[in-house]
């Protein structure tokens, strides 16, 4: 099917960035499955970088929108000694209106999760914590060569609690070659009980048969992808989007606002914004951006104006909930298809993925762009 | 015109034409040393990826012979493949004599013999040249006794030449004054020129070559084509040097180009006769024909590609290419595109390239048929072009399909397996003779739908390369001949269907559709796969649904990267064709190709 020429845009209403994103880029290892960009962390280029981050947030201020959300996302943004955290935050209350901020979120590693860590990211102003889990079993963990085990992994959770979050986020990874049935299970079970309002389960993507490591098969991902969904349909939690589930409508704030085509600024090394219907992504490599920094330019590496109805077709059939009807009219007769053939599904207002098929989702929208 | 030569360069392909007739430009003076591009004569940026001459060309020379006395040397130089050979033997015949030249390293070969008879029946002198001597592995003797053998020429008569170092030349060059006969022609005759080449310049139009028979053509006079009758006025005439060189008149026993007034490149027939407008009893020149299509596909515009655009450039590409012909066709499952009729297999890839790459078009194409001629229950006769077009069984009275007469020249030590390729695509065997004591030169006839079938490559393979062949169309003879439908999900896919001998269909329909899932990928949906003949399943597969595939992370709210990944993953179906909601891909329209014996 020929995709739709000229849409009209007005169905997606610009919108000043009610988000920011910032960019870690620092592990202490590096993950082999993981494709963000990130350096090995030492503490000289961590404070330099920390200078770089402060100097675009001031080449991005911004005084006249509201910020409701910010994320901290790496690489491991929680590596940072306490002092580099703390004028990141300050960078950001300088140049941002932040007063009225909802969600504040860090990304961190079991392995980081001391409690004095945590009792300083709550002090710093964190209100939200997603710890990198992956699995509470030692042979997942293995697999995917961590730096903690399973029962590390627990014992994050609790310190978190204990350090007074309340509101906990675990990631999974599903979907490893040897991964049993029995171990999502457990994952599940365990880790939903454990007290955290809010799962996010990646399908692990990108890992290629190296030495003895074996690369999952796509029937294999495809049939825990599932298990893991219906066995999460039997707790509290709900799915809301392809990867992420929450009970007591606890969504990520953030994220959502990726997914329903809000604007959104990004800093930091790699890092990607939303604003002005214009997506632009940071140099992804250090020279380029520290340079571009020194000459007091932002560090955009690519800009680039996607239509923003097929943007939003693209983002919004991630939610559970779906896109709402009249604004995909362009794209009816595929959609029309694609629910006949038990794809797709509609409800009054919304057409949405059938969530068994959401695995497949990048063919939907590949048959219907 | 006792001191003009015609005289054209035949040989197998990669035997050394190309780089002789440079080395004969260089030596003449045509074109300075430092000027020389590899390969002049091949100018199509095509001819020269694939070192084949497509359309012929022509560059009048200036040479001072060892008897003192400067000659016009006018080279034709010929298309180099089987699917043009009407073109050759055109080509040819405005000749007196042609250089046969032979790769001393391989010996006589399927083309060197079928190019000697096309020369023969043009009454050419023939001056052997041995090629490649340089090269130290060459077999000058055996390929000597070859010649003799085969084409009955004494190795008196051959000279030894290396093309690439120049060793040879010039003494080739002082046999073709010697050897080959001025041309005949009466200057007081009513003009009468042969088209022999013709192609569309977006400069300059429609530019014509000629040899000039009897009489002389001035610029500004009109002329008449004598097939149809046509006048048109002569504004530009001349010769290639290889530069353009335009003169006032040509005359008798001269080569030129000519423009006039022609829009049209279809109404320039190769082969017509030529005269001046005024002439009433002028008599056509023998062996016009007009070209004949052998291979049929459906071309369809890809993902991307439009009908129009698709119509718009053919069209452009027959204004340089009469030989090319088309019409519109409409396939329930590929929509609405063209039945092109080729010269041959070479020619369609040939058009199918340059459509992609000159008009940067996305094309599916079917797979290739012959025409076939049906007669049907209620008498009726009619040739059909496509399986799709064949009638019903119940009323189908009898098919009858176009055979050929092949010409194979191998290594004995292949002539097994040959032998058994050649009775596995229907051949009958016809004659078999040694042309040395380890040389085999075999004529079969056989059926030429079943040449089209990666037989080439098979003749190639079997041999390791030293086998070689040529054909030439013999007749029409009646087979047991059925459609093999091939159905997707239920659905016949008209363009997927092929025609074949009825004992061969069952072992076809198996190999077919276990092609096919091969190259149709998983997909959204379940692919089923079924052949059947007359409705009946004679083998089935499925390609089963593909599993997983997603972009689970939000990798920091980069949506143009997804975004990318779905255009390209979008792209990549780019040479698809959805049939329903099944996305099929030009491999599978081309999979009958490549089905192993």
């Amino acid at each position: 099917m020929e995709a739709p020429e000229n849409p009209d845009i007005s169905v997606v209403p610009e919108k000043s960035p009610s988000a920011i994103y910032i960019h870690i880029p620092f592990c202490r290892r590096e993950c082999y499955y993981c494709n963000f960009s990130k350096y090995k962390y030492q503490q000289n280029s961590a404070e330099k970088y920390t200078d770089l981050l402060c100097t675009e947030l001031k080449l991005r201020r911004d005084q006249d929108s509201f910020i409701k959300t910010v994320y901290f996302g790496g690489g491991s943004p929680a590596i940072l000694p306490d002092a580099f955290l703390t004028k990141i935050i300050e960078a950001l209350n300088e140049n941002f209106n932040i007063g009225k901020l909802s969600e504040m979120t860090v990304e961190v590693n079991p392995e980081e999760c001391s409690r004095e860590k945590l009792s300083f990211l709550k002090s710093a102003g964190f209100n939200r914590i997603s710890i990198g889990v992956q699995s509470i079993s030692d042979d997942d963990l293995k697999y995917l060569a961590r730096n903690h085990n399973g029962a590390q992994s627990l014992e994050a959770l609790e310190t978190a609690f204990k350090t007074g979050f309340d509101s906990v986020s675990a990631d999974l990874i599903i979907g490893l070659p040897d991964q049993k049935k029995k171990t999502l299970e457990n994952n599940v079970k365990i880790i939903s009980s454990a007290g955290v309002n809010h799962l996010s389960a990646y399908i692990l993507e990108g890992v290629k048969e190296y030495g003895g490591r074996k690369s999952p098969e796509e029937d294999h991902q495809s049939n825990l992808y599932n298990i893991f969904r219906e066995e999460i349909s039997g707790t509290e939690f709900e799915q809301y989007e392809v990867s992420n589930f929450c009970r007591e409508e606890a969504y990520s704030e953030h994220n959502m606002n990726y997914w329903e085509g809000g604007s959104y600024i990004g800093a930091g090394l790699s890092a990607s914004g939303y604003e002005n219907r214009i997506d632009y992504t940071n140099y992804s490599d250090m020279d380029n951006y520290s340079q571009s920094i020194e000459d007091m330019k932002l560090p955009i590496a690519e800009r680039i104006e996607n239509d923003p109805v097929k943007r939003s077709l693209i983002t919004g059939l991630r939610l559970s909930k779906g896109i709402e009807k009249e604004k995909f009219t362009i794209y009816e007769s595929g959609i029309r298809e694609l629910i006949e053939e038990g794809f797709l599904e509609e409800t009054e207002r919304y057409y949405r993925v059938v969530p068994s098929r959401m695995v497949v989702l990048n063919e939907i929208l590949t048959y219907l762009i | 015109m006792d001191k003009i030569r015609n005289f054209s360069i035949i040989a197998h392909i990669d035997h050394g034409k190309t780089t002789l007739s440079d080395r004969i430009l260089e030596i003449t003076g045509a074109v300075e040393k430092r000027d020389m591009q590899e390969q002049i004569l091949d100018s199509m940026e095509l001819e020269r990826e694939r070192g084949i001459t497509i359309k012929s060309h022509f560059v009048s020379l200036k040479y001072k012979a060892s008897d003192g006395e400067e000659y016009t040397l006018n080279l034709i130089d010929t298309p180099g493949h089987i699917d043009f050979n009407y073109e050759v033997s055109r080509s040819l015949s405005a000749c007196e004599g042609a250089l046969l030249v032979i790769d001393a390293t391989q010996g006589v070969e399927a083309q060197t013999v079928a190019n000697t008879y096309l020369a023969m029946e043009n009454d050419l002198t023939l001056i052997p040249v041995m090629n490649k001597i340089d090269l130290p592995n060459n077999e000058l003797e055996k390929s000597l006794d070859q010649m003799e053998n085969v084409i009955g020429i004494s190795r008196d008569e051959a000279l030894n030449v290396s093309a690439k170092t120049g060793e040879g030349v010039k003494e080739t060059l002082d046999a073709i004054i010697e050897r080959i006969p001025p041309p005949e022609g009466d200057l007081d005759k009513p003009l009468k020129a042969m088209i022999f080449d013709s192609w569309f310049d977006p400069y300059r139009g429609v530019i014509i070559l000629v040899r000039i028979l009897d009489g002389k053509l001035n610029k500004g006079e009109k002329i008449k084509f004598l097939s149809n009758n046509s006048i048109y006025e002569i504004n530009e005439l001349g010769v290639h040097t290889p530069k353009t060189k335009p003169m006032k008149y040509l005359s008798a026993g001269e080569v030129g180009y000519i423009i006039g007034s022609i829009k049209n490149i279809s109404e320039v027939k190769i082969g017509d006769t030529i005269t001046l407008s005024k002439e009433e009893n002028v008599v056509p020149l023998p062996g016009f024909k007009e070209p004949q299509p052998m291979v049929f596909a459906g071309f369809y515009p890809g993902e991307g590609s439009n009908h129009d655009e698709l119509r718009e450039s053919i069209e452009k590409l027959t204004l340089n290419d009469s030989s090319l012909k088309f019409e519109p066709e409409t396939s329930p499952a590929l929509g609405i595109g063209f039945r092109c009729g080729f010269l041959g297999l070479l020619h369609k890839e040939i058009i199918q390239e340059r459509l992609e790459r000159e008009y940067n078009l996305s094309i599916v194409t079917t797979s290739p048929s012959v025409r076939y001629r049906v007669t049907t229950t209620k008498g009726e006769s009619y040739e059909i072009e496509s399986p799709g077009a064949l009638p019903d069984p119940q009323s189908l009275a009898k098919i009858e399909e176009p055979y050929i007469e092949a010409i194979i020249i191998t290594p004995d030590e292949y002539l097994g397996n040959i032998m058994k390729l050649l009775q596995n695509r229907r051949g009958v065997h016809k004659k078999m003779d040694y042309i040395s004591s380890q040389r085999v030169h075999l004529t079969y006839e056989l059926p030429l739908a079943e040449v089209l079938y990666d037989f080439f490559n098979k003749v190639k393979s079997i041999s390791q390369g030293y086998a070689s062949f040529d054909y030439e169309l013999l007749d029409y003879r009646q087979s047991p001949l059925v459609k093999l439908d091939i159905l997707i999900n239920g659905e016949p896919i008209d363009a997927l269907a092929i025609i074949v001998h009825k004992d061969k269909a069952f072992s076809f329909g198996t190999l077919l559709t276990s092609k096919l899932k091969k190259v149709i990928q998983k997909q959204m949906f379940e692919v089923n796969i079924q052949a059947a003949i007359n409705k009946r399943v004679i083998a089935k597969t499925v390609v089963k649904a593909l599993r997983k595939n997603v972009l689970a992370k939000c990798y920091g709210g980069d949506i143009s990267r997804k975004m990318k990944l779905l255009e390209k993953q979008k792209k990549g179906k780019k040479r698809m064709k959805r049939i329903g909601k099944i996305e099929i891909p030009q491999e599978a329209f081309l999979a009958a190709l490549e089905l192993d014996d």
